[in-house]
Protein backbone atom coordinates (compact mmCIF):
# COMPACT_ATOMS: atom_id res chain seq x y z
CA UNK A 1 0.00 0.00 0.00
CA UNK A 2 1.57 3.65 -1.09
CA UNK A 3 2.11 5.88 2.23
CA UNK A 4 0.32 9.44 1.64
CA UNK A 5 3.29 12.00 0.58
CA UNK A 6 2.37 15.21 0.72
CA UNK A 7 3.97 18.85 0.34
CA UNK A 8 6.07 19.93 3.20
CA UNK A 9 3.59 23.00 4.44
CA UNK A 10 0.87 20.24 4.54
CA UNK A 11 3.34 17.81 6.46
CA UNK A 12 3.98 20.71 8.73
CA UNK A 13 -0.30 20.94 8.76
CA UNK A 14 -0.61 17.24 9.87
CA UNK A 15 2.20 17.30 11.91
CA UNK A 16 1.11 20.16 13.67
CA UNK A 17 -2.38 19.04 14.33
CA UNK A 18 -0.97 15.51 15.60
CA UNK A 19 1.38 17.87 18.54
CA UNK A 20 -2.22 18.52 19.87
CA UNK A 21 -2.70 14.97 20.68
CA UNK A 22 0.73 14.75 22.11
CA UNK A 23 0.94 17.25 24.68
CA UNK A 24 -2.76 16.27 26.10
CA UNK A 25 -0.83 12.62 26.11
CA UNK A 26 2.11 14.31 27.95
CA UNK A 27 -0.17 16.04 30.78
CA UNK A 28 -2.28 12.92 31.05
CA UNK A 29 0.95 10.58 31.70
CA UNK A 30 1.61 13.37 34.04
CA UNK A 31 -1.68 12.78 35.46
CA UNK A 32 -1.58 9.47 35.91
CA UNK A 33 2.39 9.75 37.52
CA UNK A 34 0.68 11.73 40.38
CA UNK A 35 -1.73 9.11 41.15
CA UNK A 36 0.49 6.68 40.97
CA UNK A 37 2.64 8.65 44.09
CA UNK A 38 -0.73 9.10 45.83
CA UNK A 39 -2.06 5.43 45.89
CA UNK A 40 -1.79 3.53 49.53
CA UNK A 41 1.12 1.64 50.58
CA UNK A 42 0.79 -1.54 52.26
CA UNK A 43 3.63 -2.75 55.02
CA UNK A 44 5.95 -5.58 54.77
CA UNK A 45 6.26 -7.41 57.91
CA UNK A 46 7.90 -10.77 56.33
CA UNK A 47 11.23 -10.97 56.38
CA UNK A 48 12.94 -11.85 53.14
CA UNK A 49 16.63 -13.06 51.91
CA UNK A 50 18.36 -12.24 48.83
CA UNK A 51 21.89 -13.62 47.79
CA UNK A 52 23.94 -12.39 45.00
CA UNK A 53 27.08 -10.57 44.54
CA UNK A 54 26.95 -8.89 47.72
CA UNK A 55 26.31 -12.27 49.95
CA UNK A 56 23.06 -12.61 51.61
CA UNK A 57 21.32 -9.40 52.65
CA UNK A 58 17.69 -8.94 53.69
CA UNK A 59 15.02 -6.65 51.80
CA UNK A 60 15.48 -3.28 54.29
CA UNK A 61 19.80 -4.25 53.57
CA UNK A 62 18.81 -3.59 49.69
CA UNK A 63 18.15 0.28 50.28
CA UNK A 64 21.66 0.64 50.43
CA UNK A 65 20.82 3.26 53.46
CA UNK A 66 18.68 5.19 51.22
CA UNK A 67 14.65 5.46 51.82
CA UNK A 68 13.41 4.40 47.76
CA UNK A 69 14.33 1.02 46.06
CA UNK A 70 12.82 -0.50 42.77
CA UNK A 71 13.30 -4.43 42.32
CA UNK A 72 12.83 -5.48 38.40
CA UNK A 73 11.88 -9.09 38.95
CA UNK A 74 13.76 -11.03 36.50
CA UNK A 75 13.14 -14.32 35.20
CA UNK A 76 15.92 -16.40 36.48
CA UNK A 77 15.22 -20.05 36.55
CA UNK A 78 16.86 -21.50 33.84
CA UNK A 79 15.02 -24.73 34.08
CA UNK A 80 11.60 -22.97 33.17
CA UNK A 81 11.73 -19.36 31.65
CA UNK A 82 12.95 -18.94 27.91
CA UNK A 83 16.16 -19.97 28.44
CA UNK A 84 19.14 -18.82 30.36
CA UNK A 85 20.45 -16.90 26.97
CA UNK A 86 17.30 -15.13 26.68
CA UNK A 87 16.96 -14.01 30.66
CA UNK A 88 21.17 -12.51 29.94
CA UNK A 89 19.49 -11.02 27.10
CA UNK A 90 16.69 -9.38 28.59
CA UNK A 91 18.82 -8.31 31.63
CA UNK A 92 21.85 -6.68 29.25
CA UNK A 93 19.03 -4.59 27.77
CA UNK A 94 17.60 -3.48 30.82
CA UNK A 95 20.97 -2.98 32.65
CA UNK A 96 22.24 -0.79 29.99
CA UNK A 97 19.02 1.89 30.83
CA UNK A 98 19.44 1.56 33.84
CA UNK A 99 21.32 4.74 35.41
CA UNK A 100 23.59 4.31 38.50
CA UNK A 101 21.76 4.54 41.41
CA UNK A 102 23.94 7.66 42.07
CA UNK A 103 22.35 9.22 39.93
CA UNK A 104 19.47 9.32 41.18
CA UNK A 105 19.41 11.92 43.69
CA UNK A 106 16.54 14.34 43.40
CA UNK A 107 17.90 17.45 41.64
CA UNK A 108 21.05 15.98 40.32
CA UNK A 109 20.59 14.79 36.89
CA UNK A 110 24.27 16.19 35.52
CA UNK A 111 25.92 12.85 35.33
CA UNK A 112 25.18 11.06 32.21
CA UNK A 113 24.31 6.99 32.79
CA UNK A 114 27.28 4.47 33.09
CA UNK A 115 27.66 1.82 30.87
CA UNK A 116 29.35 -0.78 33.79
CA UNK A 117 26.50 -1.12 35.02
CA UNK A 118 25.85 -3.49 32.50
CA UNK A 119 29.02 -5.32 32.69
CA UNK A 120 28.38 -5.20 36.32
CA UNK A 121 24.74 -7.22 35.49
CA UNK A 122 26.40 -10.21 33.35
CA UNK A 123 29.14 -10.77 36.32
CA UNK A 124 26.16 -10.92 38.47
CA UNK A 125 24.22 -13.39 36.40
CA UNK A 126 27.19 -15.92 35.89
CA UNK A 127 27.20 -16.01 39.81
CA UNK A 128 23.60 -16.70 39.97
CA UNK A 129 23.75 -19.37 37.58
CA UNK A 130 26.37 -20.65 39.65
CA UNK A 131 24.15 -20.70 42.48
CA UNK A 132 21.37 -22.61 41.18
CA UNK B 1 18.84 10.45 53.41
CA UNK B 2 16.99 10.97 49.92
CA UNK B 3 17.35 9.20 46.70
CA UNK B 4 17.55 5.81 45.03
CA UNK B 5 19.20 2.60 46.00
CA UNK B 6 21.76 1.40 43.35
CA UNK B 7 20.18 -0.42 41.21
CA UNK B 8 22.55 -2.76 38.74
CA UNK B 9 22.83 -5.76 41.82
CA UNK B 10 21.31 -8.91 40.76
CA UNK B 11 19.80 -10.96 43.59
CA UNK B 12 17.47 -14.55 44.16
CA UNK B 13 15.38 -14.97 46.93
CA UNK B 14 14.98 -18.38 46.75
CA UNK B 15 12.13 -18.76 49.21
CA UNK B 16 8.68 -16.29 49.15
CA UNK B 17 9.62 -12.94 47.56
CA UNK B 18 8.72 -13.76 43.96
CA UNK B 19 5.71 -15.46 44.89
CA UNK B 20 4.55 -12.76 47.07
CA UNK B 21 4.86 -10.33 44.91
CA UNK B 22 3.07 -12.62 41.59
CA UNK B 23 5.88 -12.96 39.55
CA UNK B 24 6.52 -16.72 40.19
CA UNK B 25 3.90 -19.76 40.02
CA UNK B 26 4.04 -22.70 41.68
CA UNK B 27 3.50 -26.08 39.74
CA UNK B 28 -0.16 -25.98 41.10
CA UNK B 29 -0.97 -22.80 39.65
CA UNK B 30 0.40 -23.93 36.18
CA UNK B 31 -1.58 -26.80 36.45
CA UNK B 32 -4.79 -25.53 37.60
CA UNK B 33 -4.83 -22.98 35.13
CA UNK B 34 -4.56 -20.63 37.97
CA UNK B 35 -2.30 -17.78 38.08
CA UNK B 36 -2.32 -14.68 40.13
CA UNK B 37 -0.11 -12.11 37.64
CA UNK B 38 -0.96 -8.80 36.60
CA UNK B 39 -4.10 -8.76 39.65
CA UNK B 40 -6.12 -11.44 37.49
CA UNK B 41 -5.96 -14.94 37.74
CA UNK B 42 -5.58 -17.07 34.52
CA UNK B 43 -3.64 -20.04 32.85
CA UNK B 44 0.51 -19.21 33.04
CA UNK B 45 2.60 -21.23 30.50
CA UNK B 46 6.06 -20.50 32.41
CA UNK B 47 6.99 -20.71 36.21
CA UNK B 48 8.16 -16.84 35.96
CA UNK B 49 7.11 -13.83 34.28
CA UNK B 50 8.45 -10.35 34.45
CA UNK B 51 7.68 -7.60 37.15
CA UNK B 52 9.03 -4.42 38.66
CA UNK B 53 7.96 -3.39 42.06
CA UNK B 54 8.78 -0.60 44.36
CA UNK B 55 9.15 -0.29 48.07
CA UNK B 56 9.54 3.13 50.36
CA UNK B 57 11.24 2.93 54.34
CA UNK B 58 10.02 5.05 56.67
CA UNK B 59 10.24 5.56 60.47
CA UNK B 60 12.18 2.08 60.06
CA UNK B 61 9.55 0.26 58.61
CA UNK B 62 9.03 -1.15 54.38
CA UNK B 63 5.89 -0.45 52.89
CA UNK B 64 5.39 -1.81 49.18
CA UNK B 65 4.00 0.80 47.03
CA UNK B 66 3.79 -0.44 43.84
CA UNK B 67 4.14 -3.41 41.48
CA UNK B 68 3.62 -3.48 37.51
CA UNK B 69 4.03 -6.14 35.48
CA UNK B 70 3.51 -7.22 31.47
CA UNK B 71 3.16 -4.09 29.29
CA UNK B 72 3.10 -2.29 32.64
CA UNK B 73 6.65 -2.54 32.30
CA UNK B 74 7.00 -1.01 28.57
CA UNK B 75 8.22 2.88 30.38
CA UNK B 76 11.43 0.65 31.11
CA UNK B 77 12.86 -0.18 28.17
CA UNK B 78 13.87 3.25 25.99
CA UNK B 79 14.22 0.58 22.95
CA UNK B 80 10.61 1.07 22.80
CA UNK B 81 10.05 4.18 22.96
CA UNK B 82 12.56 4.79 19.95
CA UNK B 83 10.83 2.26 17.85
CA UNK B 84 7.98 3.93 18.60
CA UNK B 85 9.37 7.26 16.41
CA UNK B 86 9.97 5.05 13.62
CA UNK B 87 7.47 3.95 10.73
CA UNK B 88 8.42 0.30 10.38
CA UNK B 89 10.21 -0.84 13.70
CA UNK B 90 6.98 -0.99 16.09
CA UNK B 91 5.40 -4.49 14.94
CA UNK B 92 7.26 -6.81 17.31
CA UNK B 93 7.06 -4.26 19.86
CA UNK B 94 3.32 -4.21 19.88
CA UNK B 95 3.73 -7.72 20.33
CA UNK B 96 4.88 -6.78 23.76
CA UNK B 97 7.89 -9.61 23.15
CA UNK B 98 11.68 -9.31 23.63
CA UNK B 99 12.30 -12.35 21.47
CA UNK B 100 14.07 -9.97 18.92
CA UNK B 101 16.79 -8.86 21.15
CA UNK B 102 20.40 -9.93 20.40
CA UNK B 103 23.39 -9.72 22.27
CA UNK B 104 25.25 -6.29 20.38
CA UNK B 105 27.74 -8.92 18.83
CA UNK B 106 24.92 -11.48 17.49
CA UNK B 107 23.35 -9.01 15.01
CA UNK B 108 24.27 -9.98 11.74
CA UNK B 109 27.42 -7.65 10.01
Amino acid sequence: MEHNVVSHKDWVAARTKFLADEKEFTKERDRMSQARRELPWELVDKEYAFEGTGGKRTLAELFDGRNQLVIYHAMFNPATAFTTDDVDRGLAVLCVLVLDGRHRQPGDSSQPPRRHGCRRGHRAVQEVRGLS
Amino acid sequence: MSGWAGASRLLVCRVDFNFDYHVSFTPEQMKDGKADYNYRVDPVFMSESPGVSVFLREGGKIYHTYSAYARGLDMLNAAYNYLDLVPKGSRRRAMGMMDWLRRRDEYPA
